[in-house]
């Protein structure tokens, strides 16, 4: 009975464990596991909106949450951008993570909610992301080849990571990254 | 003893109440994302089909579905579909059909686990679990999912399902079975109990692998067997008929996307054991197995006319064969067609088609209240799914 419920917290530990948590490991496991995260958040204004809106046809606003990968010296390594996307009836939390230099270094599926479309979280579809900094590449059937059965969790994510390179891209540009 | 007992206990109540709750907590201000625990959906197919012939057009409703879901948590989920087929029910008129598709309670336990109770699709080719208007290119689907896997084939059950590593995933049901008191020349078609008090006593065991070897590419594996779909059949003393017909269906199918191209083919084989006796018992010839197979192609244009363009333009085509075998004269009745056409998406979620039906032996067609022959048919179709 103690080996059981001790089985089950160490499972409930893990499937628990939230999406800040699953966040950072992610980071880590891109950037370095030494690394500093440093946490804080920018907001999204009414042109930064607009912008997002006209490149994928979302409506974003609010507070941002921003995760940066430093090293000692204060050098940036990445930085993380969590965001959730609709997959077909439920969320799919994912991370997008980009380097200094404006490429996506990976984007990793961080809570997949849905009992279908879940290939999305596997190698196979998420290496396309790597290397890309244009958001022209990042869609589905241009760029990005979605996955026989698994159209809408691609296509999904692919908006996602859209929407959060152009912000990435935006906030650059006007020095808030 | 007993101190110890209700605390390991409490501690694995406690873990389990925390893994119900892994919501994200940096859900994006995005509109999109804002769920309700409960989600109404649907699909819908529109068609005007022209037979070139003497033979009078169709225009109909082929199908009105409605999807309703709600998430208990987010592991445990109620699922269902509601159809109305041709519009509407009349007594006495050409049949319309409303019937509940599919309903049942799904434990999503991870990606590799999860379970469903209750009229679940069996998993056999592409089509039956996966049919929305705007997941195909024609306006009617293939032959082979009409006539060799009886779509939309649903039957109550329980199933696992979930993924063997990255590349492979699994489905297994134990469902009601086939009823051969409905099997017919042309096939196992109206073998569907459909959860319509349905008899439990001969159950039927479906399975299916899905491998996805490379990206783009996927392929399927399915099998139902079924020890005896006559195991209700009654003669005209109310008496139990004592023959025994195993039924076996398998399929094969694969889909491969490739940048802007799409291809899919899909191959299944009905073989009804012990046909010569079942004929005999129902009177009619039934046949010995019914097989069939296409192989499709489309392409989207679009790209290379309207480079930012979000809308798909699709020509496609697509030869197909279905084939039958009747034990007592041993002929083989093959029928071939050729489809012809193209799908343009304007946007996700809609779809527009236009095709054209070729056959060598004379499609045979209802319109206007005549049954006739057709040397082709010409369809134009709308559908949405959402």
């Amino acid at each position: 009975m103690l080996i059981l419920s001790l089985i089950a917290a160490s499972y409930a530990v893990s499937a628990a464990q939230g999406v800040p948590e699953k966040a950072i490991s992610a980071m880590h496991r891109v950037f370095g596991e030494s690394l500093a995260i440093k946490i804080y958040s920018l907001v999204i204004d009414s042109t930064e909106a607009e912008a997002v809106y006209d490149v994928t046809g979302e409506k974003v606003s609010g507070r941002v949450i921003i995760r940066e990968a430093t090293d000692e010296q204060g050098t940036i390594a990445g930085y993380g951008i969590v965001d959730d996307v609709r997959g077909k009836e439920q969320p799919i939390t994912y991370i997008t993570m980009i380097k200094p230099d404006g490429a996506i270094a990976d984007v990793e599926v961080l809570v997949y909610r849905e009992s279908y479309g879940g290939e999305v979280q596997y190698e196979q579809f998420r290496k396309q992301f790597r290397g890309k900094s244009r958001v022209n590449d990042l869609h589905v059937g241009r760029g990005i080849q979605g996955i026989a059965g698994a159209t809408i969790s691609s296509k999904a994510i692919a908006n996602g990571a859209k929407k959060v390179l152009t912000l990435f891209q935006l906030w650059r540009r006007e020095g808030k990254l | 003893m007993k101190i110890c007992f209700s605390f390991t206990l409490l501690v694995t109540l406690l873990c389990a109440a925390q893994t119900i709750h892994a919501q994200s907590t940096e859900a994006s201000r995005t509109e999109a994302t804002k769920t309700e625990a409960t989600r109404i959906g649907g699909y819908g197919e529109i068609s005007y089909t022209e037979p070139d012939g003497p033979i009078h057009g169709t225009l109909d409703i082929p199908r009105f579905v409605i999807f309703l879901s709600h998430q208990f948590s987010e592991q445990w989920s109620v699922k269902s579909e509601v159809e109305i087929e041709h519009v509407k029910v009349e007594p006495g008129a050409p049949s319309g059909e409303v019937a509940v598709e599919q309903v049942f309670v799904d434990y999503h336990h991870s990606n590799a686990f999860g379970m469903r109770g209750g009229l679940l699709l069996i998993p056999c080719g592409i089509i039956n679990q996966t049919h929305e208007p705007t997941t195909f290119m024609s306006v009617a689907r293939p032959h082979i999912d009409q006539e060799v896997i009886p779509s939309t084939w649903r039957e109550i059950g329980l199933g696992i399902y979930g993924d063997l590593g990255e590349l492979v995933k699994y489905q297994a049901n134990i469902t009601e079975g086939m009823n051969a008191a409905g099997f017919a020349s042309t096939g196992i078609y109206e073998g569907r109990q459909e959860g319509v008090r349905s008899d439990p006593n001969s159950p039927g065991l479906s399975a299916k692998l899905d491998f996805l070897p490379v990206l783009g590419l996927r392929i399927g594996a399915s099998i139902y067997y079924q020890t005896n779909t006559a195991s209700s059949l009654i003669d005209s003393t109310n008496q139990a008929i004592t023959i025994s017909s195993p039924l076996t269906v398998v399929a094969f199918d694969a889909r491969y996307d490739l940048g802007n191209a799409h291809f899919r083919a899909e191959y299944a084989l009905d073989n009804i054991g012990n046909a010569s006796d079942l004929s005999l018992v129902r009177g009619t010839t039934i046949p010995q197995s019914v097989s069939g197979e296409y192989i499709e192609g489309s392409y989207n244009l679009m790209p290379h006319l309207w480079e930012s363009s979000d809308v798909e333009l699709l020509p496609f085509v697509r030869y197909e064969m279905v084939s039958r075998k009747w034990s007592d004269l041993a002929v083989l009745k093959d029928q071939t067609w050729l489809i012809a056409g193209v799908a343009v998406k304007p946007i996700d979620g809609l779809i527009v088609k236009l095709d054209y039906e070729w056959s060598k032996e004379p499609i045979v067609f209802t319109g206007g209240g005549r049954t006739g022959s057709a040397k082709g048919l010409l369809g134009f179709g709308l559908g949405y799914a959402f």
